[in-house]
């Protein structure tokens, strides 16, 4: 009997034991799903949830004809987790098969201790397809988006390039982002431990919506040629660089623009930044002589001055301190205004521009455009420098008339010329042509003509007198072209000592010009850096008449009637 | 007299008359045979019983086929509720399991489901099988479960770091489930026979001992610690029960203890997830990750739970979600409330189930009872403390929930006895 009691006590015993230890498992839940609960949740939404950003399509750039200049391809993104990877060594001789790359540098990626690693950015897709359907454990797969660019070099330095996130970095990439990017998209998910996401568990948080895509001013075929002209000078001349463009004079349209060295946009490993610059917009320099075009318009403008008044140019000039010569010295000589100009002479061109005037001079400056920007859809454009008038010490009105003790950009030149050539309008270059919404194009309405700036009397004048540069006896007999007329300005410019007063005793050669004379269509300016020879007259102007015979062959712009042919040099030309 | 020897007199078989009460069917007739032959105590109360008259009989039978009832249900509901938890949640953290081995997202729910009916018929013929005979045939399921024991040693197929299955055709065996039960049933029968010799040391180390010293060895070398431990409990419980000295219990419990402490730090893994339990936020990331992702789990499941189907940890972030870690994916998508429900039934079935071992018939019964309700709850306890972090973690399953058919079919058929043992009760 007392067996029995003791017994039962135990199996009372057991049960009291057991349930002692619920309460206790009790107690743990209570604490951890009630107390706790709070923390291991923030865990668990940290481990857990992450923002996905869907990038949209980029907008895909193409030129006036059509062409693809920049295009967003599909590409994937190959990644690896390497714990879940089960054979490395296997694994990795199956990815770097297909890849084309080292056995052992993929191998050491999956072996490698971190929880997530690229195998490879940016694959092709049917690369990556093929990286797929082997179904290896611990590999996944990212759609991204890669820019692509056609063309390759071709206008590469106006398309600048994305980042890895397809954002513009520099160029009309960077300056049209908002146009080309559009809005990225967000989505939350949550990832499970592998990191894919969850299914189900997705929630759009902003829709994406894609780039829009776009036509620009260029033309692909012009702006070919242009860069291969502007490469073989800079080696038939020896030049450090060089840089032109070609711009439609009546309405702002750059057809192209380039500039040596140059580079590869699909080739982002090798990446030069001097090589990236589009040096037509954003490299200064002083115009020389070519910047004589301006203070002959002020004074056919001002009336100071008709084409056919006869200066007195001495040998030398002396104001102040200063001694200003001629290019090549000659002696005392009467030169009508046309002469002065296509010779280029830098006394009678100073007589001049004294008789206008300082305060004349400065305004004609500003409403060219000089000193201030041109408005160019072009990120980092300069505006140049232009001393203000109250600052012009005795000599500038000197230096300034000749174009020294003032910088521009090639493009502020070339919208000096296209004022004079398109009978006195102020030119605002562009290169978004339009946008293209659906099927049809919408215009952008960027550039165009502005202001008159001269009357159309003084620049039909003007336009004659430039006409008269490259005629024998002028400086720009190199820059004529078979069957149209060509007018135009020389211009060889000492280059400043950077960061110190004086010059260094190197020379820019420009070439500034339009076509046809009789209804100017397009304005070219071509500029090289340090060429040998110096003169603009026997580097530039070469240059310019292949890229803008060219050019007018090409956009099948009617020959002049009479245009002079073109004859066989005689001694080059002089500034 | 005593409750006891008052209602086994009354026992209609004892009475030789042919009143018998409706509930008891003809195992009750069966088992009368085997306990003429078992115990020979029984045959001196036999005269004391014959003496009782018919009418107190009759209301006797009726009080215990009440209670006989609510015993039953007692059982049943928990058992009912545990394997509907378990297949509901195998179906929601197997179905991401399943799609990432490539299986579907059903095939661990439909195998599970397959197992729970499988299961329930095997409880309905243990229900109706009289659970002495159990004790003859102990000795060849001791001996079959030990042959299991060795082959999963070659032939078995590895998971999880173990060799723990044995491969019939599609259909994965887990020996270990299958010992454990054996070993349970042999103990019983085993000490209900010891009598008073089980107060003398010798008895209690042959033969039941030494069985579980050897099948423990065997599980060991899978190695599966947490079945080891298991049984050990459940043995060192039904020697408890079974009246064995006080002194003899502490020695080997304190031999028990050292030998399993020593085992735990002789293997690395074992020694992690020792350390794991001490301070899982040492090492977040490695040995301390189970048990964090499991708290995360149970965590983000709070009061309510995320709901049915909604938990986001088993997505690959806790590990053997739908086994050892069924538990922790309850709370997280039935909060606190579906671990406090589970907590609640396994309570039930407990106390259920010692209730029983109290009120057995016989030695044997109320051994075999408490045997088999202390190797469930024994399980249950383990696998909720290491889930919840209050025990190392061990790899025992949560009896009838977590997926594993060996696991589902034995609870079920311990069940069935125990139902067998109630109709039988006093």
């Amino acid at each position: 009997m007392k067996e029995k009691i003791n017994r039962e006590r135990r199996v009372a015993t057991v049960v009291v034991v057991f349930f002692l230890c619920l309460a206790v498992v009790c107690i743990r839940l209570v604490i951890i799903q009630g107390i706790e609960a709070r923390r291991y949740k923030q865990i668990a939404d940290k481990q857990r949830f992450s923002l996905l950003t869907v990038t949209p399509r980029r907008g895909t750039i193409f030129d006036r004809e059509g062409e693809i200049l920049a295009i967003s391809e599909d590409v994937t993104t190959i990644y690896a987790t390497p714990y879940q990877v089960k054979n490395a060594s296997s694994a990795a001789k199956k990815i770097a098969r297909v890849l084309g790359e080292d056995e052992s540098d993929v191998q050491k990626k999956l072996n490698s201790k971190k929880g997530f690693c690229y195998i490879a950015k940016k694959v092709d897709n049917r690369v990556a397809q093929k990286i797929k359907k082997m179904k290896i454990e611990g590999i996944g797969f990212i759609s991204e988006s890669k820019r692509f660019y056609p063309m390759g070099k071709v206008a590469s330095q106006i398309l600048g390039v994305v980042d890895t996130d397809n954002k513009g970095q520099t160029g009309l990439e960077l300056y049209h982002e908002s146009l080309l990017g559009g809005r990225q998209g967000q989505i939350a998910i949550e990832k499970d431990a592998s990191g894919l996401p969850i299914p189900g568990s997705e929630k759009v948080k902003t829709y994406p919506s894609d780039g829009t895509d776009v036509t620009l001013t260029i033309d692909s075929e012009i702006q070919s040629y242009l860069e291969k002209s502007l490469e073989s000078a800079v080696e038939e001349y020896n030049a450090k660089a060089s840089t032109g463009f070609v711009m439609d004079c009546n309405t702002g349209d750059i057809l192209a623009m380039a500039s040596y060295p140059t580079f590869d946009p699909n080739e982002r490993d090798t990446l030069e930044l001097s090589a990236m610059r589009n040096r037509a917009i954003t490299d200064v320099f002083e115009p020389g002589s070519c910047l004589k075009v301006l203070t002959a318009a002020a004074a056919l403008e001002e009336k100071v001055v008709t084409p056919g008044t006869i200066i007195h140019v001495p040998k030398e000039l002396r104001i102040y301190d200063k001694i200003f010569k001629d290019a090549v010295p000659v002696g005392a000589r009467d030169l009508p205004f046309t002469e002065v100009i296509s010779q280029s002479s830098n006394v009678g061109t100073i007589e001049v521009s004294q008789k206008i005037g300082s305060e004349r001079l400065y305004r004609y400056l500003n409403l060219f455009g000089l000193g201030h920007k041109t408005g160019v859809d072009y990120p980092g454009e300069v505006r140049g420098i232009v001393p203000a008038c109250d600052d012009w010490s005795g000599t500038s009105i000197a230096t300034i008339g000749i174009g020294q003790g003032v910088s521009v950009t090639a493009l502020q030149l070339g919208c000096v010329l296209g004022a004079v050539a398109n009978g006195g309008e102020k030119v605002y270059p562009h290169f978004l042509k339009a946008r293209i919404k659906g099927s049809h194009m919408e215009d952008c309405g960027l550039g165009g003509l502005g202001e008159e700036i001269i009357s159309e009397k003084t620049a039909q004048e003007l336009k004659l007198i430039l006409e008269k540069v490259v005629e024998p006896g002028g400086t720009g007999t190199k820059a004529r072209i078979k069957f149209y007329r060509v007018g135009g300005k020389t211009g060889t410019a000492e280059k400043p000592n950077v960061g110190a007063p004086g010059y260094s005793g190197t020379y820019m050669a420009t070439f500034a010009g339009f076509a046809p004379v009789e209804n100017p269509r397009l304005v070219t300016v071509i500029v090289l850096d340090e060429p040998c020879p110096i003169w603009g007259g026997s580097t530039a102007a070469p240059v310019f008449s292949e890229v803008m015979g060219f050019s007018l062959q090409h956009l099948n712009i009617p020959p002049s009637q009479n245009a002079v042919p073109v004859q066989e040099e005689g001694k080059g030309s002089l500034d | 007299m005593t409750q006891t020897s008052q209602a086994r007199a009354a026992y209609p078989r004892y009475t030789g008359k042919k009143v018998e009460p409706r509930h008891i069917s003809r195992e009750g007739g069966r088992a009368k045979k085997s306990n003429r032959r078992t115990s020979s105590s029984r045959q001196s109360m036999r005269g004391k019983a014959e003496k009782s008259n018919a009418k107190f009989e009759r209301a006797d039978a009726n009080v215990q086929a009440i209670f006989s009832k609510k015993l039953t249900y007692a059982l049943l509901i928990p058992t009912i509720a545990l394997v509907f938890f378990g297949l509901v949640m195998v179906f929601s953290a197997g179905s991401v399991v399943g799609m990432n081995m490539n299986l579907g997202s059903y095939r661990f729910f439909l195998q599970q489901l397959a197992c729970a009916v499988l299961g329930a018929l095997l409880m309905i013929l243990f229900a109706h099988f009289d659970y002495h005979k159990l004790g003859k045939l102990s000795w060849i399921g001791l001996i079959l479960s030990i042959g299991l024991l060795v082959a999963v040693i070659p032939m078995g197929r590895a998971a999880g770091g173990a060799q723990r299955w044995i491969m019939f055709g599609s259909f994965n065996l887990q020996p270990t489930e299958i010992a454990k039960f054996a070993l349970i049933v042999f103990a019983a029968y085993s000490l209900s026979r010891k009598g008073n010799n089980i107060k003398e040391f010798i008895h209690l180390i042959v033969p039941v001992i030494l069985v579980l010293v050897i099948e423990a060895i065997l599980i060991m070398l899978q190695p599966d610690m947490g079945s080891t431990l298991v049984i050990a409990f459940t043995v060192a419980l039904m020697i408890f029960v079974a009246g064995a000295s006080f002194k003899h219990l502490l020695f080997l419990g304190i031999a028990g203890g050292g030998i399993s402490f020593g085992l735990m730090l002789a293997a690395p893994y074992r020694r992690a997830r020792l350390f794991s339990f001490i301070d899982p936020w040492k090492n977040p990331k490695g040995y301390g990750y189970q048990v964090i992702q499991s708290y995360i789990a149970m965590g983000t499941g709070h009061i309510k739970g995320l709901g049915l189907g909604m938990s986001r940890q088993k997505f690959l972030y806790l590990p053997n979600a739908h086994t050892d870690f069924i538990f922790a994916i309850i709370g997280e998508e039935l909060g606190l409330i579906g671990t406090i429900t589970v907590v609640i039934l396994v309570g039930m079935l407990g106390y259920a189930g010692f209730l029983i071992a109290r009120k057995a018939p016989d030695n044997f019964g109320r051994l075999l009872a408490a045997g088999i309700t202390g190797l469930i709850v024994i399980q249950a306890l383990v696998n909720m403390g290491g889930v919840t972090g209050l025990l190392p973690i061990t790899g025992v399953p949560l009896p009838f929930a977590s997926f594993g058919g060996s696991s589902l079919c034995v609870c079920m058929c311990s069940i069935g006895i125990l139902l067998n043992i109630t109709k039988q009760c006093t």
